[in-house]
């Protein structure tokens, strides 16, 4: 005998432990020892697909449908083939997005729309409401059969009481507190309620064992295993009609619930809660993958011997087939089994209610209530301090009416359906948002128009072959509606749109709705073009798994704001201290230091959006950062670039490195023929200097005598002619030095041209000696030749080389006294580079230790240059070791100071060609 | 100029082939699951005492769900720069 009270009292401990592991779980996520952070929790977790739908449902579907309970379990484990695929994606962009509901995601992905946000929030809301309302029945029902035992109610017996004495109305407000309590304690949605998918995987465990309790002992315990069960089955034929596919279209029905609860895995808000949004780590989606499958599998085995047995045993057919789960143990005597049932059921309801009231409750308030609340004006939101206690607020109630608004359905409609045809009204709702779903995270193309025109004409299809039917045939609509069609049009008969009959009502609005939902999604897409930000947001789901994907949109975000409004702006949503803990971690993570800036970068607004969007959803953040923010962002035009350049900037950037390089070594260079240029500036400001200074001596002195003869016409003849004789000395040394100038400049610039050729070193000495004999003759000075007849013939300049020897005798009789010295010429083969030395050696004054290093440079004189007047311009030996190093040779001196110099150089057989070497 | 290796679409099956096999997988049970393969086993008759449909769907089932442990059991991990951001990226309290 099952009292009231113990029912009660059980179901309330149950509640409790179910609360106390969410608490337990709450806890052990703030300690940092997260106890859902492992594949099975997760795999379990998923199982709140097994609803009441499943636990009560399946059977009482199997009864009048055979093996047409199973589609609805088969899918999902299609998709879950999938999953690796495509959940993975979608866990991946939540992520990076802090996606927080499926509302969220849409809206989202489609440019961060409000519209499409609150589209999915309203029809996720009235799509959801029959799926809750069918949770709320099978509980009532089951408490209500469970009382009167050891009678069982007879299918229709089930009055509605009053609103205060209907068990319905209390399992609601029971459910909607837990809701509460599990859902809203704390803000940021994007967090894991990990207490709550604790609780859901528990939950999912007790369903389970509670099912396969019953099982096996409907199988074994009432029958002899599954053989005598099924040969006693065998033996009516009505049971075993029930083995049968059925004809066409049962399979059309087959299929299309195959698809729908494929679809439905991941569409449906609770589906999308746990598998994507609490998805901790993406790697327990590989246990999830096939685990889950499994668990359907197992829950679904015993399905059909209970039908079978519910209808060997009850074979008048007054009982509802929804309740042989708790019926057959009931009658049989296992009370406790019928009780572990009855948990069983329970725990399957309040897992899917808990679950979806939450992902509902996150999407009205973060994608319907707050962006209308921040319109209006007068509520001032923006301004206000704290609005975390507002969106708890918000939830609380959203969770409350939602409930309530179930509770409603099961009043108004409930009665006259069956479990699963009332599940499947909302599995068609759900389905609607598989197009901008799936679609939207493999498709890039697919735009806001194209998504909200889908979900429009979708839903709109759905409201009106199924949901407004439904209303119909409970009486609250003329039943001429479903019968004549509206209007009495035959044509547009809710069940059988534009004649398409012969099918099941959802199989009917399912293949209406998608094909409606999808051909708009996919015309409407082609037809109208992305705005800047669709197209960035589309590029981030749709490319997550590029290395880039993952950095969210601050690449195209080019908005700045004040820091201390950005942060006061978060400490209203999300409280004082977790947002400046929030950005101190970011600080952390980035290595920066945040109390130094005033103004936040694209990065950090971005960061603050993605986390305000953790909160009230993208599309709301992003709406309240732009209050804060200057700037926007960037154009379509930009967008593009950038989108469809993104491939190609890996090999910009290894241009630009090449360039860059290349830049480095050029800049090199310059450096360094700018250090050349600065020093042969230098010495051409040396040498016009010294060039002037050598100029003006002659003429000061040309200049001076002129003027002594032109101020004294009366000077005697010999003086006057001693006179003239030093201007004529002079104007020749004067225009010697100016050839010389010009020579050296020559040499210098390269621009001297050379005529390299045959020449004997022996005839160019003679010839260099009888061109200067004279100046020998004048000083009485010897000059003895040495000829070496091995002397190789040279190629190389003659006249070049002339000069040089030249220079190098009268420079010797230059320092040479007369009569007492004697010059010497020699010209030898070089023994080791096969060349030719050339030296002139004088007996004269020699040349000082100190002044040898620098006797070939530019204007350097030996002797006293105030006392004695300067015999050459200095100009000579520079021109000498020019004309020298230009012919590939070297020149240098040997002195002793008092014994005379031997001036020497040495000369290549061929004189390189071409080349213009500088000579220094 | 040579570019980075870029990474193929997450169906392309770059690593191990996994993706491969998960589609084959998904066509496999997609044409256990449905008509007409469903057809040939809707009929009355049984097997070891079971219906035949019964036995051989949840048979299929298991065969795929088998297969797809398998396949996601066996397959090396994939990269580690492929891995998910795990719990990283949670800022906030």
């Amino acid at each position: 005998m099952l009292l009231e009270w113990t029912v009660i009292g059980v179901s309330f401990a149950y509640l409790c432990l179910l609360f106390a592991i969410a608490y337990y779980g709450d806890k052990r996520a703030d300690q940092g020892r997260s106890l859902i952070n492992n594949p099975y929790v997760y795999a379990l977790s998923i199982a709140v697909y097994c609803t009441s739908w499943t636990f009560y449902g399946s059977v009482g579907r199997a009864a009048s449908s055979g093996i047409h309970f199973l589609p609805i379990y088969l899918g999902p484990t299609l998709m879950a083939v999938v999953w690796w695929i495509v959940l993975r994606k979608m866990v991946r962009i939540s992520k990076a997005n802090r996606i927080t509901s499926i509302a969220d995601f849409i809206s989202s992905r489609y440019g961060k729309s409000q519209l499409l946000g609150g589209l999915v929030t309203i029809i996720a809301v009235i799509g959801i409401m029959p799926y809750i309302s069918l949770q709320l029945k099978a509980v009532s029902t089951t408490f209500t059969v469970l009382l009167s035992h050891p009678n069982l109610p007879v299918a229709g017996q089930i009055q509605s009481a009053p609103i205060l004495t209907d068990t319905a109305f209390w399992v609601a407000v029971l459910l909607a507190a837990f809701s509460i309590l599990f859902g809203t304690r704390h803000i940021d949605a994007s967090e894991h309620h990990e207490g709550m998918v604790a609780a859901i995987a528990f939950e999912s465990v007790v369903k389970l064992v509670a099912f396969v309790a019953v099982g096996l002992l409907v199988t074994f315990g009432l029958f002899g295993g599954f053989g005598d069960l099924f040969s006693r089955a065998a033996e009516d034929p009505r049971l075993l009609a029930l083995l049968e596919v059925g004809d066409a279209g049962r399979f059309g029905d087959w299929i299309a619930l195959t698809l729908l609860s494929m679809v439905v895995i991941v569409c449906l808000p609770r589906q999308f809660q746990v598998a994507v949004v609490e998805n901790v780590d993406e790697a327990h989606i590989r246990k999830a993958v096939w685990m889950f499958p499994l668990y359907l599998l197992i829950i679904n085995i015993f399905v059909l011997p209970i039908a079978f047995a519910g209808l060997i045993v009850f074979p008048d057919g007054d009982i509802n087939p929804d309740i042989f789960v708790l019926a057959l143990p009931m009658v049989k005597g296992y009370e406790g089994i019928a009780l572990l049932a009855f948990i069983g059921g329970l725990s399957a309801a309040t897992g899917m209610v808990i679950v979806e009231t939450i992902a509902l409750a996150t999407m009205v308030c973060n994608d319907l209530v707050m962006p209308g609340l921040l319109r209006v004006r007068w509520l001032a939101l923006q301004s206000r301090k704290d609005l975390t206690r507002l969106l708890l607020a918000i939830r609380r109630w959203t969770i409350v009416i939602v409930i309530l608004l179930g509770y409603l359905y099961v009043r108004l409609i409930g009665e006259s359906f069956a479990l699963v045809s009332i599940g499947l009204v909302s599995f068609c709702a759900a389905a609607q948002f598989a197009p901008a779903l799936i679609g939207g995270i493999f498709w890039r193309g697919a735009t806001q128009k194209g998504a909200a025109a889908g979900l429009v004409i979708g839903f709109g299809v759905w409201l009106y072959t199924l949901l407004l039917p439904s209303f119909a045939r409970s009486g609250w609509l003329p039943e001429s509606f479903v019968t004549d069609g509206i209007f009495g049009i035959a044509l547009l008969r809710p069940y059988e749109l534009f004649g398409l009959g012969g099918l099941e009502p959802v199989t009917h609005s399912l293949i209406w709705s998608m094909m409606a939902n999808l051909g708009a999604y996919v015309l409407v897409s082609l037809l109208t073009r992305q705005s800047a930000m669709e197209r960035i947001q589309a590029a981030l789901f749709v490319d997550v798994f590029r290395p880039s994907g993952g950095q969210g949109s601050s690449r195209f975000w080019r908005g700045t704001a004040m820091l201390a409004e950005l942060k006061a702006l978060l400490a209203r949503f999300l409280g004082r201290e977790r947002t400046e803990r929030a950005f101190a971690q970011y600080a952390e993570r980035r290595g920066i230091d945040l109390a130094r800036q005033r103004e936040a970068d694209p990065q950090l607004v971005s960061f603050a959006e993605n986390l305000l969007g953790g909160t009230i959803g993208a599309a709301s953040a992003r709406v309240m950062v732009a209050t804060v923010s200057k700037g926007e962002t960037i154009g379509l035009q930009e967008v593009m670039e950038i989108l469809d350049e993104a491939s190609q900037v890996i090999a910009y950037s290894h241009q630009l490195e090449q360039k860059s390089r290349e830049l480095e070594a050029a800049t090199t260079e310059l450096r360094e023929a700018n250090e050349r240029l600065k020093e042969l500036d230098r010495m051409k400001d040396d040498f016009i200097s010294t060039v002037t200074h050598e100029l003006r001596t002659p003429l000061t002195s040309i200049r001076s005598f002129s003027e002594i003869l032109h101020d004294n016409p009366a000077l005697a003849g010999d003086q006057r002619q001693e006179f003239l004789a030093i201007i004529i000395r002079e104007s020749e040394r004067l225009t010697r030095l100016i050839n010389q100038v010009l020579d050296l400049a020559k040499l210098e610039a390269g621009s001297m041209s050379w005529s390299l050729e045959q020449v004997d070193p022996a005839e160019v000495v003679r010839e260099a000696v009888s061109a200067t004999s004279q100046l020998f003759r004048d000083k009485r000075i010897p000059l003895e030749i040495q000829l070496d007849p091995a002397a190789p013939i040279l190629w190389s300049d003659r006249d070049r080389l002339i000069q040089v020897i030249i220079n190098l005798l009268s420079n010797a009789v230059k320092f040479c006294a007369a009569d007492r010295d004697r010059v010497e010429v020699r010209l030898s083969r070089e023994s080791a580079g096969g060349g030719v030395v050339i030296c002139v050696k004088d007996t004269g004054p020699g040349i000082p230790l100190h002044a040898q290093p620098t006797i070939f440079e530019k204007f350097q004189q030996i002797g006293d240059m105030l006392t004695a007047k300067p015999e050459g311009t200095g100009l000579g030996l520079a021109i000498c070791r020019s004309i020298v190093e230009r012919l590939g040779g070297r020149i240098w001196v040997s002195s002793r100071p008092g014994s005379g110099a031997e001036f020497c150089f040495r000369l290549p057989e061929r004189a390189p060609t071409g080349a213009k070497e500088e000579t220094r | 100029m040579n570019q980075e290796p870029r990474p193929l679409a997450p169906w392309s099956g770059r690593q191990n082939g996994l993706n491969e096999k998960l589609v084959a997988i998904f066509l496999l049970a997609l044409a256990l699951f449905n008509p007409p393969l469903l057809a040939v086993f809707g009929v009355p008759a049984s097997f070891l005492g079971l219906p035949i449909l019964y036995l051989y769907l949840f048979v299929a089932w298991a065969g795929v769900i088998l297969a797809l442990a398998l396949a996601m059991e066996r397959t090396p991990d994939e990269t580690p720069e492929d891995r998910g951001p795990g719990n990283a990226g949670q800022a906030g309290g």
